[in-house]
């Protein structure tokens, strides 16, 4: 079938926009339904698959921008950047930059946001397939939201031929980058994550996530590095105070957070297996191992632990709030009990009074966490059961098959009239010496009687009246508080602003 | 409208759940009324003791007390292998849907007065050819020419848009039924239904949700009681059950309690079980669903070029869209709020009722126009060489997931070796880019090719795939005047005449409980499994009615049956 057959068939002209074509093709399936009269729908839909694909790819060549991809690794940015407005504008280059006389700049956004599915053509592709292009960049999970739209998308990047330098790698690689080097070089780390905060600094996107740069610091903390981990802290505070960061994180991670920075901000003189521990704990956010470790450590080596409680008590008031108590003797003692390795290498038999003090420690240890602990309930809580959900849902929407009139004119009180008032009041029951009050309000309204609603209208609001009832009842939502002044704002309005008449 | 003694073609909805029937009677998608007068027969089949079988409401009654015996949700395995326990013989899902559908013929044919012989079936749009293929075996054990099998958001969009002819919408139809999740994306313009996209989930549904709750109440029975109850078949069956109706409580009121009294879960006396569960509670043990729940829909959309917000209307449809929690999920994901216009657990077989009429060439239907689209993927098996490296089974799509049908598109392939004499077309269908992963559905072989070298000698394949899922396959040799046709009826999964005879001689000898009982038996099968649950002065009274009735049915005086047996539904509705 030619293009000139197809525009017969569907009986358009070759000017006719995508819209009226469609339609026109619509309208011929009516007459050569599917069910009745399959190989005219056939010829049909041919004729019109000829033609939209022709429609469509001519407006891809007649736009002269084409949609950023989604996640493009962002340029060295050029000196001079350009900055356009969003509307199509006709393909002229930036004179500045040195430019192949070929093709046209095939990074430059447009106003919309690029739907998530977008994937970029490669500048080869033919644009008059039908087929998908294969796809370069991963794509991000349905569930995600777009990505923010970026400010700095406006500007016009020129194509460059190829380079040799590859483009700059973004923040978020750097971080998982300096993650990894943690564990084996501090400095290759620290370097990595302060290239990354600065790029992101810089604007750079995307951003990496406080986690991984949180867990950067924290495992060099525990390398036992603490020079080079407080430099990297201040790295990361710099990019976290800086861009805000740290407000969108929610409060489980905040906690940690705030224990990270805790860290960091001890001396670099403290003593390396305490930090090392801590830093350990806060990674996997288990304190309570670490806590039995510190309380070993403060029977092996008391001196080592009490300085170390000293300094978190200095500098460190969360960290000594959690770590602190089992640093030093629970029982409060502040002098160092006397050394137990070398009694016990002297032996030991019958009565030994360091056994004594071990068990009590040991006693109030356990006594001590599970206060600590809290009570943990004896209710089941299924593994997939977070605290937070990660799903957003909205507030819950009301069932759907509910009377609408009636609801609202029940809670709306700006047209409310007399009659209608008594139908709100209908449902008012508490507290119960309002409730007579309520009946001969009701009953002077609904007898459109504007001295006796007014009257009773003083004496409702007079009633001292209940706390409001319980949400989970699931009746009522408003308390008995706000109903009556709702009530009352409307006798007032229907009786004092002249004469009202019943509609 | 055909007059009254032609015979009818009906449409019918086989759920995961329950199953419906349904015909156009002057231009209105009727449902048709079973044994017992519900609309809904539930998709279950059970064994009673003497050997006969029940079908619909009795035999779901039936899950509980007996669950060695009682078969339900077997629409999910369909097109497997997999057997089912009827007491000592076991069954493949086309048997047990075969004998659902034995039942729903009968009862149409009992409501309207003429023999009914061709049904339009609906099926899941996800499913394959396989699964389809078992659908249209069991209709044909049960007696019914199944010429065409629809899907069932397709029927549901047309049942909606039977009355939103004249307006022009832009629609997705989200069908959340028992055991299936389809998602349609519809275009109702110019008068013409246009379906532009289908996605969903086979195996995701409103058991699922009954599964996850009934697996967390199991595990809090376990603390309390340090034994599993999931051991003991009849502790999971029962609470199951319980849960059941715990999902279908919160749809109503943010929370309930679950209470099974009287619960053997192997401790040495049976336990009472009365947990509190909450609606947030609920939500949360759901969460995992919900989230699956969004990839269909996602996927639709995409499929059709489409973003949330260019929808303007949002359908729900199928039983387990009444859950808060889905509609909230559904508002969320095409921010706006859906509406249920169509009665949710009839929609599909009404739209069924409205194909089928449209096959008829009905003339109340006359101005409906819908457009389908190709539910999956078919192609056929390439060989690449990438550099040195040959690679076989790779797919190469000729008709895409999406297309309107009916449709014709044509590839050419090539020879790989040279002086090649013959290739062999492998038809697959599937959307795996690997063959190994998709399904097979026939192959041919093209012989006696001119011999030249590899690359230059070509077959040019055209794929014809029709209303009613027959897929034609056209070989032409290129550079000579041969072509060669293969229909791809012989789909894997289709038993021949002579295995459909079998298996229909097989059911004749299968004892049907008589239709006319089935308002009795259902109603002692349903106390029965109340009195299980029940404590105290209400199981005192239902046990006191329940023996009334069988003495009723004992002395055979038809007003004393049906008083009695009103008085045991009342009490059935009140107390369960």
């Amino acid at each position: 079938m030619t293009y000139a057959e197809a525009l017969a068939i569907l009986g358009i002209d070759a000017g006719t926009d995508k819209k009226s074509a469609r339609r026109a093709y619509l309208r011929l399936v009516r007459d050569h339904k599917p069910e009745q009269d399959p190989d005219g729908f056939q010829r049909v839909r041919s004729a019109w698959e000829l033609v939209e694909g022709r429609l469509t790819a001519s407006a891809w060549a007649a736009e002269p921008v084409r949609r950023a991809p989604p996640r493009a690794p962002p340029r060295e940015p050029v000196p001079v950047a350009v900055h356009r407005p969003p509307v199509p504008a006709p393909p002229t280059a930036p004179p500045e930059a040195p430019e192949p006389p070929e093709p046209p700049p095939d990074e430059v956004p447009v106003s919309d946001e690029p739907a998530p599915w977008d994937v970029p053509v490669p500048p080869d592709a033919d644009p008059f397939t039908l087929d998908d292009p294969p796809s370069e960049v991963p794509e991000p999970a349905p569930w995600d939201a777009p990505p923010d739209p970026d400010p700095r998308a406006w500007t016009v990047e020129p194509w460059e031929p190829e380079s040799d330098a590859p483009p700059a790698p973004e923040p978020d690689v750097l971080a998982a980058q300096a993650l990894e080097a943690a564990e084996i070089d501090g400095e290759i780390a620290l370097d990595a994550l302060r290239r990354a905060c600065e790029a992101a600094l810089d604007g750079h996107r995307p951003e990496p996530s406080i986690s991984t740069v949180l867990q950067t610091v924290l495992t060099l903390h525990q390398a036992g590095d603490a020079k080079t981990a407080n430099a990297a802290w201040r790295v990361a505070s710099r990019w976290i105070d800086g861009s805000g960061a740290g407000i969108r994180i929610g409060n489980h991670a905040a906690v940690w957070l705030a224990l990270g920075r805790e860290l960091s901000d001890l001396p670099v003189h403290f003593p390396a297996e305490v930090r090392r521990r801590i830093a350990e704990a806060v990674l996997e956010h288990d304190p309570a191992g670490a806590q039995q470790d510190l309380l070993a450590l403060y029977r092996s080596r008391p001196h080592v632990a009490l300085d170390a409680a000293d300094l978190l008590e200095a500098y460190t008031p969360n960290l000594h709030k959690m770590f602190g108590g089992f640093l030093r003797d629970p029982a409060g003692n502040q002098v160092p009990p006397p050394r137990t390795d070398d009694e016990q290498q002297r032996g030991s038999s019958g009565f030994n009074p360091t056994l004594l003090v071990y068990l009590a420690i040991v006693v109030l240890t356990i006594g001590l966490r599970v206060c600590v602990a809290g009570n943990r309930s004896t209710t089941y809580t299924p593994s997939y059961y977070t605290p937070s959900p990660s799903i957003y849902m909205p507030p819950p929407i009301e069932p759907l098959d509910f009377d609408v009139d009636a609801l609202l004119r029940s809670y709306r009180t700006t047209d409310l009239n007399l009659p209608t008032l008594a139908l709100c009041l209908e449902g008012f029951n508490h507290p119960k010496e309002a409730c007579d009050i309520a009946t001969r309000l009701r009953e002077a309204a609904e007898a459109n009687d504007c001295e006796t609603a007014l009257a009773e209208r003083e004496k409702l609001l007079a009633v001292p009246h209940a706390p409001p009832p319980p949400l989970s009842e699931g009746s009522d939502l408003l308390d008995t508080g706000a109903q009556i002044q709702r009530i009352s704002k409307a006798v007032d309005t229907q009786c004092r602003a002249g004469d009202q008449s019943a509609p | 409208m055909p007059p009254e003694t032609e015979p009818a073609i009906v449409g019918i909805d086989l759920g995961t759940t329950y199953s419906l029937v349904a015909i156009l009677l002057d231009g209105v998608p009727t449902v048709l009324p079973n044994a017992i007068g519900e609309h809904l027969t539930a998709s279950a089949v059970s064994l009673t003791d003497n050997g006969e079988v029940l079908v619909g409401p009795p035999a779901r009654a039936r899950v509980a007390t007996h669950p060695g015996r009682t078969a339900i949700a077997f629409k999910r395995d369909m097109g497997s292998e997999k057997r089912f326990d009827l007491g000592l013989k076991q069954y493949t899902p086309v048997e047990l849907s075969a004998m659902v559908l034995k039942v729903l013929k009968r009862d149409a044919e009992a409501a309207l007065g003429r023999p009914v012989h061709e049904a339009v079936i609906t099926v899941p749009a996800y499913f394959g050819e396989v699964q389809r293929q078992a659908t249209k075996n069991a209709g044909e054990i049960a007696g019914l020419k199944v010429e065409r099998i629809i899907n069932e958001p397709t029927a549901a969009a047309m049942a909606y848009g039977l009355h939103e002819k004249d307006r022009e919408i832009q629609a997705v139809v989200l069908d959340l039924g028992g055991g299936t999740f389809d998602v349609t994306v519809l275009e109702i313009i110019e008068g013409v239904i246009e379906i532009q996209a289908s996605a969903g989930d086979a195996r995701l549904g409103g058991e699922d949700f009954v599964d996850l709750l009934a697996d967390h109440t199991a595990k809090r029975i376990q603390e309390q009681h340090r034994v599993d109850p999931r051991d003991v078949p009849r502790a999971a069956a029962r609470i199951r059950e319980a849960c059941e109706g715990a999902k279908r409580r919160l749809t109503l009121s943010p929370s309930t309690t679950i209470v099974i009294p009287g619960l053997d879960i192997g401790t040495a006396r049976p336990v009472d079980i009365e947990l509190p569960l909450d609606r947030d509670e609920a939500e949360v043990v759901w969460q995992p669903i919900l989230e699956r729940l969004k990839a269909p829909m996602m996927r639709a959309l995409r499929d059709a070029d489409l973003r949330p917000e260019q929808i303007e209307e949002v359908i729900l449809v199928g039983g387990a869209t009444r859950m808060p929690c889905v509609v909230r999920l559904a508002a969320n994901v095409f921010g706006k709020m859906p509406r249920r216009t169509l009665p949710p657990d009839e929609a599909v077989a009404m739209g069924a009722a409205v194909q089928a009429a449209l096959k008829q060439g009905d003339a109340s239907v006359e101005d409906v126009v819908v457009t389908d689209v190709a539910p999956f993927t078919m192609g056929i098996s390439t060989t690449t060489t990438v550099g040195a490296q040959r690679v076989e089974g790779i797919y190469a799509p000729i008709i895409d997931r999406g297309t309107v049908i009916p449709c014709s598109r044509t590839k050419r392939f090539y020879t790989v070796e040279d002086l090649q004499k013959a290739i062999t077309i492998q038809v697959y269908q599937g959307e795996h880019p690997m063959c190994r992963d998709n399904t097979k559905l026939g192959q041919y072989t093209v012989s006696d090719l001119p011999p030249k070298p590899h690359g230059e000698q070509g077959v040019e394949v055209r794929f014809t795939y029709d209303l009613n899922g027959l897929l034609e396959v056209e070989m032409r040799v290129i550079g000579t005047d041969r072509a060669e046709h293969l229909l791809i009826e012989q789909a894997p999964g289709k038993l021949t005449k002579v295995d459909i005879e079998k298996a229909r001689a097989e059911m004749e000898k299968l004892k049907f409980h008589p239709r006319d009982s089935l308002p009795n038996t259902t109603a002692i099968q349903r106390a029965e499994a109340l009195y299980v649950e029940l404590t105290g002065d209400a199981r005192e009274r239902l046990g006191m009615a329940l023996a009334g009735f069988r003495a009723a049915i004992e002395s055979e005086d038809q007003q004393e049956i049906d008083l009695r047996r009103a008085l045991l539904n009342q009490m059935i509705a009140s107390y369960g």
